[in-house]
């Protein structure tokens, strides 16, 4: 039996993006397995970028590599957004690949109307995405209705959406490399404070983080404050391993709490010996004391930053780890200090529910609601003072329960992140699906929205009439299951039949709208390629009027040739019946792009040439010129 | 440079004749001329089409001549025409092939005329016509007629006041029958004010003692209880869908609850004697309320009484406004219907005098009229 092809659809692996990070050990996993035909989808390349043929499975990049799709893209940034994203290639690699299975790895947004594509429920099809932020977002009802398989990343997302009536998620975290993130031996951490001149019985607090808006640097600050004040012999420092030059502004926010700067340590980086130094803020192109450069070192930054090594390192000179956030999908660094066996201590919120529990040796913070302005989200504002108490509680602890608790944090980790703990259980779920036995025919079968439904009184069957007759799905047991049980719910809580009835018939119209449009090329004859010729012009009436002046003579000097002439709906009665013209079609926007008409390079385009007499009065106004300058030599033509 | 040069230059090519389509379409008309208003934008659109008409439509009937008006979107249809809606592109061809001339804005109509031979008077807000008009057209036969300026073109689709409406009706009358060979004395006829609100098709009612029931409009009708406070005639407006109820009293709140779904503003005349309590009973009724002072000299001084409210000065033209001081040979048009007494009215002056008339006369109900009329001059 041939094995299961799987297209995985996401950042490429070799980013260092988290979904990049996260693709390469997904990758690496299955192709291990042996168990199935891999292909790799990624999104930021060219879908011929010959990097793509250097990987152990196949690749291609989701960006359209045809010209006139380039120009189009380049042209609109709407365009451009949906082109990153892989719109203008899924249907073409689903075609080419015929995959069993598609795995989409990406923000909801990023994928949004994949579930509308044809291919999509006759495959089986997996979201695996980051839901950060209650409340849902309609489209995540709206993916996880017509999607067979969910993955989010954190309990809460899961808990929100079962909460809607949908049974088809799954908890599945970014899977981490752990191999990189142990604790050192005491020696170990003694002689690292030793080498940074960190005195060795201070209490130091850690938050590793980039320098965003979203980080709670402030309410941490107000905590650490309070518990200054509340144990001021305790020698507690704070690191915080970010770069000063983003985000916060982290020396005016500790002026503001009448905090000593000599107690808040942060990450220095030289680039020229590449060591990292930990010490007080003290501004930015310091010289570094291990090389001896001058003006070398800088607070840590995504781009120039310590490697995984140092970052154990850093994180073994804490005592503790504190992570204050509004909200996030996963916060890797929360994991990494949790596999040093740091006792975290996390705003229990969002994913921070999953590293706050005991379970996950974590010390939940308290917060309070705010909502981000303009997506409405809830967000957090941890309590200060909740702050102040765990840390507190940690500075009590005694060793062995510290010791107790960062090993159970260690273990949670590594059996809920690991590669190999989150790589196995996606594989068992491949497990589960069959290898689809679709034709890969796309031909469109029309939906039918004026379907009226009979009598049926039990909900679901009355459902799975609407998705066999309006939508025109062949087994809607098997291939809407979700979106069944979704409905049968929404029913016993929120939505009478009518409104179901609407929703689906919206669906029929909205999908025969899209799929119903024959490709240019139809518009086209099929024998006259070599001999076509594109009149473009929108409007106005009498400007169409007039320039069927100028088609006797283009006619009479190609007569072998076809004029296609491109106007707007509206006025094409004004040019039907031209005995010049060879056929009127609607005007699209991307025919005044010459290469999209005329083709460039490899590309043939559809026509010889095109004519756009409005060049010069449409735009520019270019032919008043003061009512003064007229044409001096005959354009008449007989 | 005309436009369909840059076009043919654009093309590389060469200018031959457009292809025109006519359908055949069943006119009932023998003899008619053509008007239609569309146009590309409001600067390119005349608004004194009825006054055309009003001026030629005489001297038409004597010849039998009829005017077919072509549809126009979102246009008020033009006076004494006959219309057919319906009709199709190539079909409006056919129309203006059969007709004797063609009058309008700046349109297709206007090309296709030219391309067919027709007489047609145009008018249009600029006069840099080589680049623009039709381009088979014949300069004595296709006449486009605009005011002269000493700006330059302003090349903009909204204009304030609009340079189109310059061109006096009486001119492009004058040119129509002038090109259908018919005499007429147009040349003593002289436009001299417009006033500003002269193309408003504005109904004042007027209370009395007739029934208001029988009424049937459909615009925006002026109860105007500030000429005839009368409670009882607006209490049986009820069938009157869309009021502006304009008074210098207040009303009563059952009155005003009981009209509310009909009513879409008060206007409230208040002067210096005017109370708060006045002003707070019109608004218990929660309708829009539009509040004006015609004290020019008191203004300042109720505005501070009225600090938290908005008032507007209700200017009133007076003799000074028009020009002509005293001429026994004025003449005025207005589009404002007065219903008072149950007799309709043209202007505050007519309805001073029971019956309507169009002869100027300088007295204060006239000047009430004059920012909706039209004067023009008549030797006769």
């Amino acid at each position: 039996m041939s094995k299961k092809k799987i297209l995985l659809h996401s950042n490429h692996c070799r980013m260092k993006t988290g979904f990049g990070k996260h693709m390469k050990h997904l990758l690496s996993y299955l192709h291990n397995t042996g168990k199935y035909e891999i292909v790799e989808f990624c999104n930021g390349r060219q879908w011929n970028d010959p990097t793509l043929t250097t990987l152990p499975w196949k690749c291609f990049g989701s960006l359209p590599h045809e010209q006139n799709i380039i120009q189009e893209v380049n042209a609109d940034p709407k365009k451009g957004r949906l082109a990153s994203y892989g719109h203008y290639k899924i249907d073409d690699i689903i075609k080419q690949e015929k995959p069993d299975i598609y795995l989409g790895i990406e923000d909801i947004w990023g994928m949004e109307g994949f579930w509308n594509k044809l291919w999509w429920k006759k495959i089986n099809s997996i979201i695996w995405t980051p839901i950060d932020s209650l409340p849902l977002l309609d489209k995540h009802d709206e993916a996880t209705r017509n999607t067979s398989n969910i993955i989010v990343q954190a309990s809460f997302a899961q808990k929100a959406l079962i909460e809607k009536g949908f049974n088809n998620t799954h908890l599945m975290p970014v899977p981490l490399d752990v191999s990189n993130f142990h604790k050192l031996s005491k020696q170990k951490k003694e002689d690292l404070r030793k080498k940074h001149n960190l005195p060795l019985d201070a209490f130091i607090i850690g938050f590793v983080f980039r320098n965003q808006l979203r980080k709670s640097v402030p309410n941490l600050l107000d905590g650490f404050s309070q518990f200054l004040s509340k144990h001021p012999d305790s020698k507690a420092m704070l690191l915080l391993h970010t770069h000063w030059l983003e985000g916060w502004d982290i020396p005016r926010l500790l002026g503001e709490k009448n905090i000593d700067p000599k107690l808040i340590l942060t990450t220095y980086y030289c680039d020229k010996c590449r060591q990292y130094e930990i010490k007080p803020f003290a501004g930015q192109d310091l010289d570094c004391r291990f090389c001896g450069a001058k003006k070398s070192q800088q607070t840590a930054q995504v781009s120039r930053g310590v490697s995984e090594g140092q970052l154990n390192e850093i994180y073994n000179l804490m005592d503790t780890y504190c992570h204050a956030f509004t909200s996030g999908g996963q916060e890797i660094p929360i994991q990494e200090a949790k596999l040093c066996e740091l006792v975290t201590m996390v705003t229990n919120y969002s994913c921070g529910e999953d590293y706050a529990s005991k379970d996950s040796g974590g010390l939940p913070l308290e917060w309070s609601e705010y909502r981000e302005p303009g997506t409405q989200f809830i967000k957090a504002s941890t309590d200060p003072t909740s702050i102040c108490n765990q840390i507190e509680t940690v500075y009590n602890m005694p060793p062995k329960t510290k010791s107790a608790l960062g090993k159970k944090a260690r273990k949670f980790v590594i059996d809920f992140c690991s590669i190999d703990s989150v790589c196995s259980r996606f594989d068992a779920l491949l497990d589960t699906m069959e290898k689809s036995d679709w034709d890969f025919d796309f031909s469109y079968v029309p939906q039918d929205p004026n379907y009226i439904p009979p009598e049926i009184s039990e909900d679901k069957l009355w459902i799975i009439d609407l998705y066999k007759n309006i939508l025109k799905v062949e087994d809607p047991e098997k291939e809407e299951a979700s979106g069944i049980a979704h409905w049968i719910h929404r029913l016993s809580t929120d939505q009478t039949r009518q409104s179901v009835y609407d929703y689906f018939r919206k669906v029929a119209i909205d999908s025969n709208t899209k799929n119903m449009t024959k490709p240019f090329e139809d518009l086209l004859d099929s024998n006259d390629k070599g001999r076509r010729i594109l009149f473009v012009l929108p409007e106005n009436k009498v400007d169409i009027l007039n320039s069927t002046s100028l088609l006797k003579y283009i006619k009479d000097k190609y007569p072998d040739h076809n004029i296609y002439y491109a106007t707007k709906p509206e006025n094409t009665e004004i040019v039907l019946g031209n005995p010049y013209i060879h056929k009127v079609i609607t005007y699209n926007e991307v025919m005044e792009n010459f290469i999209w008409s005329e083709g460039q390079g490899a590309y043939e385009g559809f026509f010889e040439f095109v004519l756009l007499p409005n060049t010069n009065t449409n735009k520019n106004i270019n032919y008043i010129h003061g009512n003064k300058h007229s044409i001096e030599y005959d354009l008449n033509h007989a | 440079m005309h436009k369909l040069e840059s076009f043919a230059l654009s093309c590389g090519s060469k200018i031959s004749k457009p292809q025109l389509n006519q359908s055949y379409y069943p006119i009932k008309e023998d003899k008619y001329i053509v008007f239609c208003q569309d146009s590309d934008s409001p600067s390119k659109t005349y608004d004194y089409f009825d006054d055309i008409i009003f001026h030629i439509k005489p001297y038409l009937d004597k010849k039998n001549i009829q005017i077919i008006e072509l549809p126009s979107k979102d246009k008020t249809p033009l006076f004494y025409c006959n219309r057919y809606p319906d009709l199709t592109y190539n079909q409006a061809n056919y129309v203006i092939s059969k007709s004797m001339l063609y009058c309008g804005n700046m349109n297709l109509h206007t090309h296709v005329s030219a391309l067919l031979n027709k007489p047609s008077v145009t008018l249009s807000n600029y006069d840099y016509i080589d680049t623009y008009k039709p381009y088979w057209s014949n300069d004595k036969k296709n006449i486009i007629l605009f005011k002269n300026q000493k700006n330059k073109p302003s090349f903009s689709s909204q204009e304030d006041p609009k340079t189109i409406n310059q061109v006096h009706p009486e001119e492009a009358a004058s040119k129509i029958l002038n090109l259908l060979k018919i005499k007429h004395k147009l040349k003593d006829i002289k436009t001299v004010f417009v006033g500003p609100e002269y193309n408003l098709n504005i109904v004042d009612i007027v209370p009395g003692s007739y029934d208001p029931s029988s009424l049937q409009l459909d615009n925006v009708c002026n109860i105007r209880m500030d000429k005839s406070f009368n409670v009882d005639f607006l209490a049986a407006c009820q069938k009157i869908k869309k009021i502006n109820i304009v008074t210098n009293q207040s009303i009563p709140i059952d009155i005003l609850n009981s009209l509310k779904e009909n009513i879409k503003q008060i206007s409230f005349f208040i002067d210096k004697n005017t109370t708060q309590e006045d002003v707070s009973s019109l608004e218990f009724a929660g309708i829009p309320i539009k509040l004006m002072s015609k004290d020019s000299k008191n203004i300042a001084d109720i505005r501070l009484r009225f600090l938290d409210y908005v008032i507007s000065e209700y200017g009133q033209m007076s003799q000074e406004d028009l020009k002509p001081k005293t001429d026994k040979n004025l003449k005025f048009l207005s589009k404002r219907n007065i219903i008072m007494d149950g007799q309709v009215y043209n202007s505050y002056l007519s309805a001073s005098q029971g019956k309507n008339t169009s002869s100027v006369k300088y007295c204060d109900d006239f000047w009430e009229d004059l920012p909706f009329c039209r004067i023009y001059k008549q030797i006769t």
